[in-house]
């Protein structure tokens, strides 16, 4: 099992977080003191799961610094759920530099994560696709999300 | 055209001419609307489609054709809309060609003209399909129709669901168990609330709810895993470890009963999630670690049977079986005679159950059977569906004069004294996802075409009249405001409930049985109010005569199985069950309840004073209390003592 991973990175007024594992009741957000700071950047791309008590104490953790510029990167199928459904997930004053949109193709049931950047395959408002996503043996892929709910996040930030 | 007339919306800003088309329209089988103002109209249509529009070409701030212009930059605007431009002033050819092409309008009238000018516009507009929208819902329930689901595919339904009921969730469960998942299922519900459960191969392992109070201390000495003396005992230490930690090191308390206790503690929280109203969920499939006290297939069985009968009311379970209601019922894959759903007592209690679905039939077939009332099919159809032994099919099967007679007299008994809101909630799951458009349609495919026996027909008639009226109304105010102005009045006739059911609380208490009784019944859907089937189990055990003892106690029984599990580790609870045991002639059982009850609550007077009067029944050797007649026995426990 994965459990709860974390680092934190203080670059002067900036700090920059390294989230990994599991983000569940065990999960302890008190070592990672973002009050003070003037910028957050929060990097997922390790992060596996996340369950309602983990839900919980992200809320209370983000929600302890509501002035600065947060800034969520890497994101995970997982945590884009979160930030489109739960009120509190991604503050408004957050914005989401990248994140990952799950791709599949049918026939040989391969699956990849294609990470989706701000200003290239999207921005406020508007996502632009990227051309053709492949697989390894070169079958194109499609993305395996309902995209009207996936990218709702970025609707919702015009 | 389509079968059942179409919504058209006439913007005219001559009063008298707008009404006699509205008339004429309708005369026609038509829904029409009538705006007088361009922005009345865009308001309309910010909210609902039309087939078509009616539009006079000289209107109070803005012309015809720039109302067009806008009408369809609207992004609720649908391109299968028509719309046919009026004009009584600019008749001239050039100016109608200008127009036409300008706004793409179908047509042009001249005004006056005859309302038989209008069919070439209304016949040329093709039936809405129903189908158009999917319905993730529908299909989520149709899941045990594969034999095989993958977990990409359940992640997909649940996925495709934006929000479900509260009542969807033993559904959920129920899937995500039967087919092994492992992972969180996150609930949130419209309090910002946030609760969640997790799945080991199909194992519930843990449920997560904000409220945490599930008095384990209680459940202990409720399931006679402790005695009321140890858990006093063990308050009183203070060491920070966790209560049943405290119980089993000091070896009051057995690590397996500890593990039992737990599950049960899961089946608290478990129904407390299940609410009425509106829930988001998302599934995180991760591997998740197996618990001692997990709740397997089997056991979550039991608690399905229990919610089925406690939580789910058989309003919302007749409204989400409409939509299958004609289609023919049959049997999945894990479908076995001796499968442990069928022994559950909703399906014991029809005869031949199981013996007619294998033979292909459908609901609205089961409900027209003699014997077979509505809550006992629907509630034993759910806990089938839930355990994926039954799916619907595709087809709708035909049902003959009887079987339609019936079905019909069923739906008209429904809908009277029922309000129009009333009446579209009553139809919600059909309608659901729908344009209103198409409303109208989907109730004539449900209730089926019109019947050929007269006397079939005018019940036919009668109820397709109640539901048209209902869409009126409907199409008059905006839905949302509706759904606005019903949630408000719930809320309020629940509070107004709550109330009441306190001071039926406090008669109770005093063994005024009949105030109670009327009380009680003055108060709507008391079933679905906490405690309401707890006080009327109470009052039916206070008024309870010999005569009818053996009938009265079985109905007893029947509203104590259908208390919800989180509403039974309570002080009144138990009081209840223990005058239930008692009335039985079950009275150590009784002195057992009612000692629990005192242990819960030590205040609580008259749990004490039964004990008193059960010991001094006890102890009256002369008196054979199995052999008395049963009015002095009741008059003796309830019989208020001197002094």
């Amino acid at each position: 099992m994965n459990k709860f991973q974390s680092k934190l990175n203080r670059q002067g007024t900036k700090v920059v977080v390294q989230l990994g594992g599991i983000i569940d009741e065990d999960a302890d957000f008190t070592a990672l003191a973002i009050q003070d700071a003037q910028e957050v950047h929060i990097d997922m791309d390790e992060i596996k799961s996340i369950n309602s008590c983990g839900i919980r104490e992200w809320i209370k953790w983000i929600g302890t610094n509501d002035k600065s510029k947060i800034v969520y990167s890497k994101c995970p199928k997982v945590i884009v759920d979160q930030m489109n459904m739960v009120d509190g997930f991604l503050p408004s004053s957050a914005t989401v530099e990248s994140f990952y949109v799950p791709y599949y193709n049918e026939d040989s049931g391969s699956e990849k994560n294609v990470l989706f950047r701000y200003g290239v395959e999207y921005k406020d408002g508007q996502v632009q696709y990227p051309a053709a996503v492949n697989d390894e043996s070169g079958q194109p892929m499609e993305m395996d999300i309902i995209e009207n709910k996936y990218f709702k996040f970025i609707k919702s930030k015009t | 055209m389509t079968q059942y007339g179409l919504k058209i919306l006439i913007v005219e800003d001559d009063a008298s001419l707008g009404d006699v088309l509205k008339e004429a329209l309708t005369r026609k089988g038509h829904f029409p609307f009538h705006v007088l103002k361009p922005d009345e109209a865009l308001q309309l249509l910010m909210r609902q489609n039309f087939d078509l529009m009616l539009i006079d070409c000289l209107l109070p701030n803005m012309t015809g054709t720039e109302l067009v212009k806008k009408i369809k930059a609207e992004p609720n605007f649908s391109s299968l809309t028509k719309i046919v431009l009026m004009s009584g002033i600019y008749t001239d050819k050039s100016f109608q060609q200008e127009s036409l092409q300008e706004t793409g309008a179908s047509g042009f009238l001249k005004k006056p003209f005859k309302i038989e000018e209008l069919d070439i516009f209304l016949s040329s507009i093709k039936p809405k399909k129903a189908e158009t929208n999917e319905q993730p819902r529908k299909k989520l329930y149709e899941t045990f129709e594969k034999e095989k689901v993958s977990p990409r595919e359940k992640r997909k339904l649940i996925e495709s669901l934006e929000e479900v009921d509260g009542y969807d969730l033993p559904f959920i469960y129920s899937l995500l168990s039967e087919t092994k998942s492992s992972g969180h299922l996150n609930i949130f519900n419209s309090t910002g609330e946030v609760s969640g459960v997790s799945f080991s191969q199909g194992h519930i392992v843990g449920v997560d709810v904000e409220d945490q109070s599930t008095v384990l201390g209680h459940m202990l000495v409720q399931s006679g895993y402790i005695l009321p003396k140890d858990l006093q005992e063990i308050l009183q230490d203070k060491s920070p470890r966790k209560i049943g930690q405290k119980l089993i090191d000091s070896s009051k308390l057995s690590p397996h009963a500890f593990d039992l206790i737990l599950g049960e503690q899961m089946n608290v929280r478990l129904t407390r999630t299940i609410v009425d109203g509106q829930v988001k969920v998302n599934f995180v499939a991760t591997e998740v670690e197996n618990v001692p006290a997990a709740i397997d297939s089997e056991q979550l069985l039991i608690y399905l049977h229990d919610w089925v009968a406690s939580k789910l009311p058989i309003s919302w379970l007749e409204s989400l079986y409409l939509m299958w209601s004609g289609q023919k019922i049959l049997t999945t894959a894990a479908w076995k005679s001796d499968h442990p759903v069928m022994k559950t007592s909703f399906v014991k209690r029809l005869s031949q159950f199981p013996q007619r679905i294998e033979a292909g039939v459908s609901l609205n077939e089961l409900l027209s059977l003699d014997g077979y009332d509505s809550v006992s099919v629907h509630k034993a159809l759910h806990l089938m569906l839930l355990k994926g032994v039954i799916f619907f099919s595709a087809e709708k099967m035909v049902l003959d004069s009887i079987a339609q007679r019936k079905h019909l007299k069923k739906i008209q008994s429904q809908l009277q004294n029922k309000d129009n809101s009333e009446v579209l909630e009553l139809f919600q799951e059909l309608l659901k996802d729908k344009p209103d458009t198409v409303w109208l349609d989907e109730f004539i495919g449900f209730v089926g075409p019109a019947p050929q026996d007269p006397e079939v027909l005018k019940i036919w008639k009668n109820v397709k009249d109640r539901f048209e009226k209902a869409i009126r109304i409907h199409w008059d105010q905006s839905s949302q405001e509706i759904t606005k102005i019903r949630k408000i009045e719930k809320s309020q006739q629940k509070l107004a409930s709550l109330q009441k059911l306190d001071e039926v609380k406090t008669l109770l208490q005093l063994n005024q049985f009949s105030k109670a009784s009327d009380l009680i019944q003055s108060i709507k859907n008391i079933n679905d109010v906490p405690g309401g089937r707890l006080y009327k189990a109470w009052i039916q055990i206070g008024t309870m005569t010999a005569a009818k003892k053996t009938v009265e106690l079985k109905e007893v029984e029947l509203e104590l199985m259908q208390i919800p599990p989180d509403e039974r580790y309570d002080s009144f609870y138990l009081y209840v069950m223990g005058l239930y045991l008692k009335v039985k002639g079950d009275l150590s059982g009784a002195k057992k309840a009612f000692e629990k009850s005192l242990a819960i609550n030590p205040t609580f007077i008259v749990a004490k004073r039964e004990i008193t009067m059960l010991d001094s029944i006890v102890n009256q050797p002369k008196q054979d209390i199995f052999n008395m007649d049963l009015k002095d026995v009741v008059a003796g426990f309830f019989k208020k003592k001197a002094g």
